[in-house]
């Protein structure tokens, strides 16, 4: 039997990963040690754990050398291309939106509005499907303080309660989409290592 | 200005020694393997107009292809593809329904991929169209022959994964949805999604042809796949796709390759392009498919004469970045010439009976020797201006006595 190598987001999801895992009955001993370690060999199942920055497990997936992933909806909705997104897992959860200063009219405007946002390829398809020209400008934190600035009118970005939003005067105005962990497959490796995959997409499946 | 004159364009890649070795012999094999099976090549120009994409609905997204401008402003493209090519030399040259037209390509193709991304843009294909029949033994036909291409290329632990497109298409169209909830429901069922597949099937639940719809997803594996699949198939398309694929099945297996084949229902990439059976090849340790293929009925008429064909094509490129590529090759044999012998060893080096043979390029018999343990040769010729003929042999310890 082949050994399997799954990417684990580092961080949030990671914890919930975890989390998961020992639910469906996987011993994850070696990733509760304190080390610094980038792989870890479960004991009990033919599984290694690699612990990975969100974009790097869909990189890893896409090329094969990882045969699973577990990453956010937001980083496959921006940087996703080709792989089985095999289960909904729940945790994670929130969603993206369109936000604009409280009590601005984002569509009055008669010129392109500016988008500001740390997922450009998210904020293009909205705008795209939406028929609407905007001008995107990338940013790579606390995209909130680009209206305030008066460099954006808007921002894309991904919230969780909204609390961000509100204390920057903040509103969001559109949902574009809900968010939250998926499990991902290699599509060449879920046809070979079948059997192996299944009863782990199994095992997580029972206890979601 | 920067300096790009060292460097190749991302995505493009120089090849040296073992791994041009490698890829000849593969290249080699496939088209002894070709030519022997009655396939002729066919060879078409690497920039095509940009209409000949378009005109085939082709799936291919525009910012993939390559773009030139020839000398009076058209748009040309690094063919994305040589199936279009070659159903457009059909349909607007041969255009002949009598017979069964065989052809083999090994050519490369272009697509403008994702920077950093470690994607190649220029790939070796190699492949075959078989078109003018809609046989069942076409199909057959071109199932064996991707088998046994996979085995030339040297691969091992591959298997071909079939599908049909015809059940897809048949379980959709009863669902009488909108073209975008189509589109939607295909993507999900490609990319096995489940739970979004559920989501957007939800309006038709109470529909028998959506329960077989969320499935299809988990429908994939070996030939126990099409007894399952007996369940999902209540009309009559659907139950034709899988006794067809069952037809399949029994007749490869017959002819002992039913180890290389398996099923995968849920197979629906470019399902407006195929029209019948699809399949991909798979081997293990590489993360794509290396081979793609299955029948496409309908292109030839997007050039205007219609006929039904199949094929595959196979992604040389991911063969050969998995294949551990052999040391340099050491020639047998160094011809040492003085004066007035170049004739002399000129004959010894075309006789192929010497094995692989080198010239040597010094001046002293020292010096040749020298060259012989360096290249690790097994046997030192010298030619003096004497007339004699000397032969040095390598011991176990690779000197020349």
């Amino acid at each position: 039997m082949n050994r399997l190598k799954i990417a684990l987001t580092k961080g949030r999801l990671e914890k919930s990963a975890i989390e998961l895992f020992e639910k469906a009955g996987i011993d994850c001993s070696p990733l509760r040690e304190d080390t610094r370690r980038l792989i870890h060999t479960l004991p009990t199942e033919p599984l290694d754990i690699l612990l990975v920055k969100a974009q790097d497990v869909i990189t890893y997936v896409e090329h094969g050398v990882c045969d699973l992933g577990i990453v956010g909806k937001d980083t496959i909705l921006e940087h996703g291309n080709s792989f089985f997104e095999i289960l909904d897992l729940g945790f994670g959860a929130c969603r993206f939106v369109l936000a604009t200063k409280k009590g601005e009219d984002l569509y009055g405007k008669y010129r392109d509005i500016r988008i500001a946002t740390k997922y450009p390829k998210v904020a293009k398809n909205y705008f795209e499907k939406m028929g609407m020209n905007v001008d995107i400008i990338k940013i790579e934190g606390s995209v909130e303080i680009a209206p305030l600035l008066g460099l954006a009118d808007a921002v894309v970005d991904i919230v969780e309660t909204g609390t961000t939003l509100k204390e920057n005067g903040l509103q969001a105005v559109d949902d574009i989409s809900r968010v939250s962990a998926r499990l991902i497959v290699n599509i060449a490796s879920m046809k070979i290592n079948r059997t192996q995959i299944m009863e782990f997409v199994d095992k997580l499946d029972s206890v979601l | 200005m920067k300096p790009y004159a060292i460097h190749i364009p991302n995505g493009t890649r120089d090849a040296l020694y073992g791994e041009c070795r490698t890829r000849r012999n593969i290249e080699n094999a496939l088209v002894d393997m070709f030519e022997q099976r009655g396939f002729s090549e066919i060879i078409t120009p690497t920039l095509e107009y940009y209409d000949t994409f378009v005109r085939t609905g082709n799936t291919l997204p525009e910012e993939e292809m390559y773009k030139v401008i020839d000398r009076d402003g058209r748009i040309l493209v690094m063919r994305p593809d040589l199936t279009t090519p070659i159903a457009r030399v059909y349909a607007t040259k041969i255009r002949d329904v009598s017979e069964l037209h065989r052809f083999y390509y090994i050519r490369n193709i272009f697509r403008s991929g994702h920077s950093l991304k470690g994607q190649e843009t220029e790939i070796t294909q190699a492949g075959v169209e078989l078109i003018g029949s809609n046989s069942f033994k076409s199909d057959l036909e071109v199932i064996s022959l991707a088998v046994s291409a996979l085995k030339a290329c040297d691969i091992e632990d591959f298997h071909i994964e079939i599908g049909h497109s015809g059940l897809f298409r048949s379980l959709l169209s009863q669902l009488e949805c909108c073209d975008e909830t189509a589109e939607e429901i295909r993507r999900y069922t490609e990319q096995k999604n489940f739970a979004a597949l559920c989501d957007s099937l939800e309006p038709y639940s109470d529909m028998a042809a959506a329960q077989s719809l969320t499935k299809l997803t988990r429908m994939f594996g070996g030939e126990e796949i099409l007894g399952e699949a007996r369940s999902l198939a209540y009309d009559r398309e659907s139950n034709e796709c899988i006794d067809y694929l069952d037809l399949l099945y029994s007749e490869l297996k017959s002819a002992g390759l039913a180890n290389y084949i398996r099923f995968d229902l849920g197979l629906v990439n470019r399902i407006n392009y195929y029209t019948g059976i699809v399949f991909l090849g798979y081997s293990e340790g590489i993360g794509e498919p290396v081979l793609t293929g299955g029948r496409y009925d309908g292109l030839t008429a997007a050039f205007g004469f219609e006929t039904p064909a199949t094929g595959f094509a196979i992604n040389i490129n991911s063969i050969i970045n998995h294949i551990s590529t052999p040391q340099t090759e050491v020639p047998a044999t160094i011809i040492h010439y003085e004066t007035g012998r170049f004739g002399d060893a000129l004959q010894i080096l075309e006789d192929t009976d010497n094995g692989k043979c080198e010239l040597s390029y010094c001046s002293s018999i020292e010096g040749t020797l020298d060259l012989a343990k360096r290249r690790n040769a097994k046997r030192v010729i010298v030619l003096s201006s004497s007339g004699q003929r000397k032969e040095f042999v390598a011991n176990s310890d690779g000197v020349f006595l």
